[in-house]
């Protein structure tokens, strides 16, 4: 039974030998994935040369003055969390490499001496779990899938960040450009001030008019410092997902969100001129049924229902096949050699692996549930956008090509009727109050279409967005009066 | 910008210059002691033949409107005739106004016909509304009546709303009154009533709509009526004026018929200053004025500069000698015409107005802060930044207004016009609404066009003097 050793060796190595551990290999494809549906560059940084490279990017990109899409970039070069997920890559491919490894041989050797003396018996053994020749492809088969999992999470995480930092910086954007109108507001409101003041010092208006216009003004200052704290911190939300610090932090943030397109690009929308509005008309049954095609969830979710199917199976293999352990063993007895080959059987004669069957039919369930669950949150969540995509489109556009012109031909008007004296300088500054208030209101209304945008293009890559852009919009809608307390 | 354009102002003065020939030449012709309406009437038939001839042959480019200089030679002579349509000459001049003489009917009767109508009116120049007025104009035409005349007035309503219209003053039946509901039935739009009756009266009184009169007074429908009496002129000029108010709100084009106190366009014959004709007189007329008033709520007190007038009369006749008096300032109050005689005796430029100084004003506001003692550079320098065009108004009064308006730094609403004034020899003259110049000048002179500027003797116009020459008088200037 010599020779039979190295030839279980060589079957041996022969397993074991077909896979290594390379998950850069993993990253490419993620890389691939969302270059094609989001036209973004992820990069590792895993310390090698190219590390260099992607700082020096990072501190090009932050010369110029920062638009959303630079902010991106950056984020996608310099998250340190969207790196760490990166490893998650590492993991399932070591898995993979891990699931197609057999287990290691077992060696076992004793020596028995007879208590009264002469020669000792000796036995040598090597073992081996059987059945993992059989379970391995089954089990690679598993860790494939959970692989694919892991790659759609990774490609998902770069999506999700690269939406999460357009939305902060569309967020940022418009708090500073409020910012920048609430500043206006104050120099009105300062303006009135100052006319009530020398109206007052000139003896024309009682004491009364000035304090009204002073408690305006102060009114403003302390909202100036409301739009400053908000600018601030919406700012440092961006920072966050940028990931920069230190002098890095002081970004030169572009102060204006661009104008709402005339023309859609996205092909479910189409501009419309519904009842004399611009607008936008959307086929949400189209947003559904490319969401749900390139729903990266879905995918994983999937890729979850495969894997627990072949858990299943490979449970079933490894309950129905009772566990194997076949070796070799050579024994010493009486100073000859003896050897011959060793096999071991567990009987199933308790556990014939009903339990695990069972949690693996739950985990079957399970994973069909939460991709069914996904799938009409999904939908859902299309018809929510294409819905606040193209109020939001509407909105902007109203505002845009509606409202602040109006505004601006009111304090225009105001002027003239000002210089006919039918007018004072507290009805020409009101007016400008009003126009200030009006391009306020339309950087509301402009953010909550780029940030709906951002949704749905998030959703069309394959991402779920988290939807509370809404809150954004709803939070700047004209507060209606609350019910009064009986 | 406003409706009514320099184009127009041309044609209307093409109109005037018509009706300006056939003025000199019944001015040339004077007026018998005892009027014959009908040899009068030829004479005139033959005049205007010779007045059509003259408007034919005179260009209608001659600026009507051309801003005055203090060169009178240099300055472009404007008619200021009164059109007349009808047979006898008028003896009335209505400034800005025209005048009807009627037409004798077969029967010895005088025909006048009012249409009743919605006229696009200019009270100055850049400020047109959409007015009621009869036969095409606001107010309505003088009629011109001779006492012991049996007068035949049809009138015909093209308004949208049924009207009538009552014959303020005058003594007639009842049932031709005029006041809607009470005397007759008011006149149906599209329909044409006639009022019939004898004159047996002289004065000065006025026609006016007597159905829904808040309104349609409101909006123009008001006229002068005067009565000469048998016996023929007595004074060299003979003018009426018919006082109104009015709401032209800034960037409107309609008078606001609700207004109670707040009007802002005040008128002498539907016009206000700078659009008012300029009064020419010749050196010691006898001359008289009547003045109706018809706005809806106020009360005139027009005054004269430079000479006394007495008041001789109002719509209920003449006042005897006895009870007259002199004034400089006659108070004409709604509802009321009071005729002024006076001898103009006094050459030069001389303002006569409202004495409401609200009333010297055009479409002003009157709700806005008083800004007079407010430091307007320190008000500039906050505000413009933020109202690019902004510019502080009335730290020292209101008088800079227009002039700012003129120079066009500072656009206006659509159809509105400076608060104040026009450009006058010496500067701006800071006044608007119900305010004119008599120009009293040496005979002969042409009364039917503008002569320009007074060319005040050496020595006799104000002037600014030096600390020195106050001080020969002992007036320490410091």
């Amino acid at each position: 039974m010599t020779g039979r050793l190295p030839l279980l060796a060589l079957v041996l190595v022969g397993l074991s030998g077909c896979t290594a551990v390379r998950p850069q290999a993993a990253f490419g494809d993620v890389q691939a994935t969302v270059a094609e549906r989001a036209d973004l560059r992820a990069v590792w940084v895993t310390g090698t040369a190219e590390d260099a490279a992607a700082r020096a990017a990072v501190d090009s990109l932050l010369t110029d003055s920062l638009t959303a899409d630079v902010a991106v970039q950056v984020a996608l070069l310099n998250n340190r969390r969207l790196q760490a997920t990166y490893e998650d890559l590492g993991v399932a491919q070591a898995m993979l490499v891990q699931a197609g490894l057999l287990s290691n041989p077992v060696f076992g050797a004793r020596g028995l001496w007879p208590a009264e003396g002469g020669a000792p018996d000796l036995g040598l053994s090597v073992a081996f779990d059987f059945l993992d020749v059989f379970a391995r492809p089954l089990r690679q088969r598993v860790a494939r899938s959970e692989y694919a999992a892991a790659q759609a999470r990774v490609a998902g995480a770069v999506l999700d960040l690269a939406a999460q930092t357009r939305t902060a910086a569309i967020r940022a954007q418009a708090d500073a450009a409020r910012l920048a109108m609430q500043v206006r507001v104050v120099a009105n409101a300062e303006a009135g001030y100052t006319a009530a003041r020398l109206l007052r010092e000139a003896g024309n208006v009682p004491a009364v008019d000035l304090l009204a216009e002073q408690a305006l003004y102060e009114q403003a200052r302390l909202d100036l410092l409301v739009a400053e704290g908000a600018a601030a911190e919406s700012r440092e939300a961006l920072i966050r997902r940028m990931g920069l610090s230190g002098p890095q932090a002081v970004i030169p943030l572009r102060a204006t969100l661009p104008a709402v397109p005339a023309e859609s690009p996205l092909p479910f929308v189409r501009t419309s001129t519904e009842a004399g509005v611009p607008g936008a008309a959307v086929d949400a049954e189209a947003i559904e049924r490319a969401a749900v095609a390139a729903s990266l969830d879905l995918d994983a979710r999937r890729a979850d229902i495969e894997a627990a199917a072949r858990r299943l199976g490979l449970t079933d293999v490894e309950a129905l096949v009772p566990t194997l352990h076949a070796g070799a063993e050579l024994e010493r007895t009486d100073g000859e050699w003896e050897a011959g080959p060793d096999v071991e059987v567990a009987l199933p004669l308790f556990d014939q692996g009903q339990a695990r069957r069972a949690a693996g039919y739950a985990e079957l369930r399970r994973a069909q549930a939460l991709y069914e669950a996904d799938a009409v949150d999904l939908r859902s969540t299309a018809r929510t956008l294409a819905t606040r995509l193209a109020t939001a489109r509407r909105a902007a556009l109203h505002y845009q090509t509606t409202v602040l012109p109006l505004r601006a031909e009111v304090a225009a008007q105001t002027l003239r009727q000002y210089n006919a004296m039918q007018t004072g300088v507290f009805g020409v500054l009101q007016a400008q109050q009003a126009e200030a208030e009006a391009a306020r209101r339309y950087f509301d209304a402009l953010a909550a279409y780029w940030v709906a945008r951002t949704d749905l293009d998030l959703l069309l890559q394959g991402r779920m967005p988290s939807l509370d852009g809404g809150a954004l919009a709803r939070a700047n809608a004209p507060s209606s009066v609350p019910p009064a307390a009986h | 910008m406003s409706t009514y354009t320099r184009r127009d102002w041309m044609k209307a003065s093409a109109v005037a210059l018509g009706g300006a020939a056939v003025g000199r030449a019944s001015r040339a012709t004077p007026l018998p002691v005892t009027w014959d309406p009908v040899a009068a009437a030829d004479s005139i038939a033959a005049d205007s033949v010779a007045a059509a001839n003259v408007a034919a042959t005179t260009p209608d480019s001659l600026p009507a409107l051309a801003p005055p200089t203090s060169a009178p030679g240099q300055a472009r002579r404007r008619s200021l005739a009164t059109p007349v349509d009808g047979d006898r000459p008028n003896r009335v001049d209505t400034p800005n106004g025209s005048a009807l003489t009627g037409r004798q009917a077969d029967d010895g009767a005088w025909v006048y016909h009012l249409t009743a109508e919605e006229v696009e009116h200019a009270f100055a120049p850049g400020l047109t509304a959409t007015c009621w007025g009869y036969n095409g104009q606001v107010h309505g035409p003088t009629l011109e009546a001779v006492e012991g005349d049996r007068v035949r007035i049809y009138v015909t309503n093209r308004l949208g709303v049924a009207t009538t219209v009552h014959w303020h003053g005058v003594f007639l039946p009842s049932g031709m009154d005029g006041v809607g509901g009470l005397s007759q039935a008011p006149i149906a739009p599209g329909e044409t009533f006639l009022y019939e009756f004898p004159i047996t009266q002289s004065g000065t009184f006025m026609y006016h709509s007597h159905h829904d009169e808040m309104t349609q007074i409101a909006l123009g429908l008001t006229g002068m009526f005067v009565v000469h009496p048998r016996r023929g002129a007595d004074v060299d000029r003979d003018v009426a004026f018919m006082l109104h108010e009015w709401l032209v709100e800034p960037g409107t084009s309609r008078p606001d018929p609700n207004a109670m106190s707040d009007f802002n366009v005040l008128t002498m014959n539907a016009r206000a200053f700078p659009g008012t004709d300029p009064i020419v007189v010749g050196h010691n007329d006898r001359v008289r004025f009547r003045f109706g008033n018809l706005s809806p709520m106020d009360h005139h007190p027009i005054h004269l500069h430079g000479h006394y007038w007495t008041i001789v009369g109002t719509d209920g006749g003449a006042i005897p000698a006895a009870g007259r008096w002199p004034e400089t300032t006659v108070l004409v109050p709604t509802g009321s015409t009071r005729t002024v005689e006076w001898t103009a005796d006094a050459l030069g430029d001389w303002a006569m107005h409202c004495h409401m100084t609200h009333h010297v004003m055009n479409q002003m506001g009157h709700g806005t802060p008083n800004m007079v003692g407010v430091d307007a550079r320190a008000l500039d320098r906050s505000v413009q930044p933020l109202a690019p065009g902004y510019m502080a108004m009335g730290e020292n009064g209101m008088d800079e207004h227009g002039s700012h308006v003129e120079q066009g730094h500072m656009p206006v609403p659509e159809n509105s016009i400076p608060m104040v004034g026009a450009a006058g020899p010496f500067g701006y003259i800071t006044m608007g609404g119900m305010y004119t110049n008599v120009k009293v000048r040496p005979k002969p002179v042409d009364v039917t066009a503008d002569p320009g500027w007074y060319d005040h003797p050496a020595g006799t116009v104000a002037r600014a003097v030096s600390a020195e020459q106050a001080a020969r008088d002992g007036v320490r200037l410091t």
